[in-house]
């Protein structure tokens, strides 16, 4: 089973899916969903994309498989929901922290977004 | 706007992309993918929006988790099938010691008789003792993968070797004086063997199997005292030893991998 620290960088995609799932329980297409409005559409995932790193963050204890149907309007027996585990909540805030510690980095370096835009 | 129509023959042509996953994969996750193709193309449709566009670049990105998924499982098989291997060079290694004794002539102590001579095997005891490693490697090999700690790999190990030694020893010298006597040994591998097949080496029930294993070798030990059948009393305490440590690890093994 493959193991995931709680250190270690998360891919792009494995961090958006852990934030989609991290106010609810969704099933795939709702994490598709919340991830293309979250990033403001800029990150768009495939099914296999999406279903491909779910299959990785369920083995790697990240998130499971959850009983619960919240979303009853588009309710279907094959609809699989998604839930974060405690690992998995760990991950993320870890991934957060790291996100969180290179803007501080970048502040005190008074590196702006628009700092290399007459450099390149 | 897309029809119905076409949204069921794009999610059909899908189904058969999904076809190029492996089994596995598709078995948990196809119906579930292909929900969500439909609704995907459905709510481009409900928006007016070019539906063969979005299939497109669902199939592509799908086309590419098809390659990807396949690479991952075909590493994987390569290093299963590496691990299995390994075994068969190992028999090949043991087999090779008598077969080079024999080959030079060179002669080593016999711990039975305590005389020195040279080694004489024939067909069968390398058949018999190939398959014995062999399959001592190949029961670790399976065994240590249902085995998530390291303390449940030890005892899956110490077990397969006290099981092997067992054999052994009882084939080359016997555990007992009296020959018959050693067939007792039969029902010791017997309770190992059915016990830890109906525990499938899941720790709480492998270290039930392995007391039970200890408990009947010692058994066998006290008949053959009663009735002077000769044991071999320190040989008989390791593999008791053995089988309770055994035991000790599985059980400290189900301890860590049982929930909180």
């Amino acid at each position: 089973v493959a193991k995931t620290t709680s250190r270690a960088p998360l891919t792009p995609a494995v961090l958006h899916i852990l934030l989609a799932l991290s106010t609810e329980d969704r099933h795939g297409y709702g994490i598709m969903k919340q991830v293309e409005r979250e990033s403001d559409g800029k990150l768009k995932m495939g099914p296999g994309t999406l279903y491909g790193s779910l299959g990785r963050m369920v083995q790697a204890g990240l998130v499971r498989e959850s009983d619960r149907r919240v979303d009853p309007a588009m309710d279907d027996e094959r609809r699989i929901y998604y839930t974060l585990t405690g690992p998995g909540r760990q991950a993320l805030e870890a991934e957060l922290d790291r996100y969180r510690a290179v803007v501080a980095v970048a502040s005190d370096r008074r590196i702006t977004p628009n700092a290399f835009a007459d450099g390149v | 706007m897309a029809s119905d129509r076409d949204i069921r023959r794009y999610r059909r042509w899908y189904g058969g992309l999904l076809r190029l996953y492996p089994r596995p994969y598709r078995e948990r996750f196809a119906e579930p993918m292909q929900q969500t193709f439909s609704d995907l193309l459905r709510e481009h449709a409900n928006q007016d929006r070019a539906v063969v566009r979005r299939a497109a670049w669902a199939f592509a990105d799908t086309f590419a988790g098809i390659i990807r998924e396949n690479s991952t499982q075909m590493i994987s098989h390569n290093f299963t099938s590496v691990r299995y291997l390994r075994w068969v060079v190992v028999t090949a290694a043991v087999l090779a010691v008598p077969a080079l004794l024999m080959a030079f002539r060179i002669a080593v102590p016999d711990p039975g008789s305590g005389s020195t001579d040279g080694v004489s095997w024939g067909p069968m005891d390398f058949a018999i003792i190939g398959v014995l490693v062999l399959g001592a490697g190949l029961l670790y090999e399976y065994a240590s993968t249902r085995a998530g700690t390291i303390a449940h790999r030890a005892a899956v190990g110490i077990a397969v070797l006290a099981g092997l030694g067992l054999v052994w020893v009882n084939l080359a010298v016997g555990m007992m004086k009296v020959e018959p006597a050693n067939l007792m040994y039969v029902l010791v591998l017997f309770v190992a063997l059915i016990g830890a097949a109906i525990a499938r080496f899941e720790p709480r029930d492998a270290s039930i199997a392995m007391f039970a294993t200890a408990g009947a070798q010692a058994i066998v030990v006290a008949i053959g005292l009663i009735f002077g059948l000769g044991p071999e009393l320190r040989a008989d305490a390791f593999f008791i030893a053995a089988w309770v440590v055994s035991g000790l690890l599985f059980r400290q093994a189900s301890v860590r991998t049982s929930p909180a």
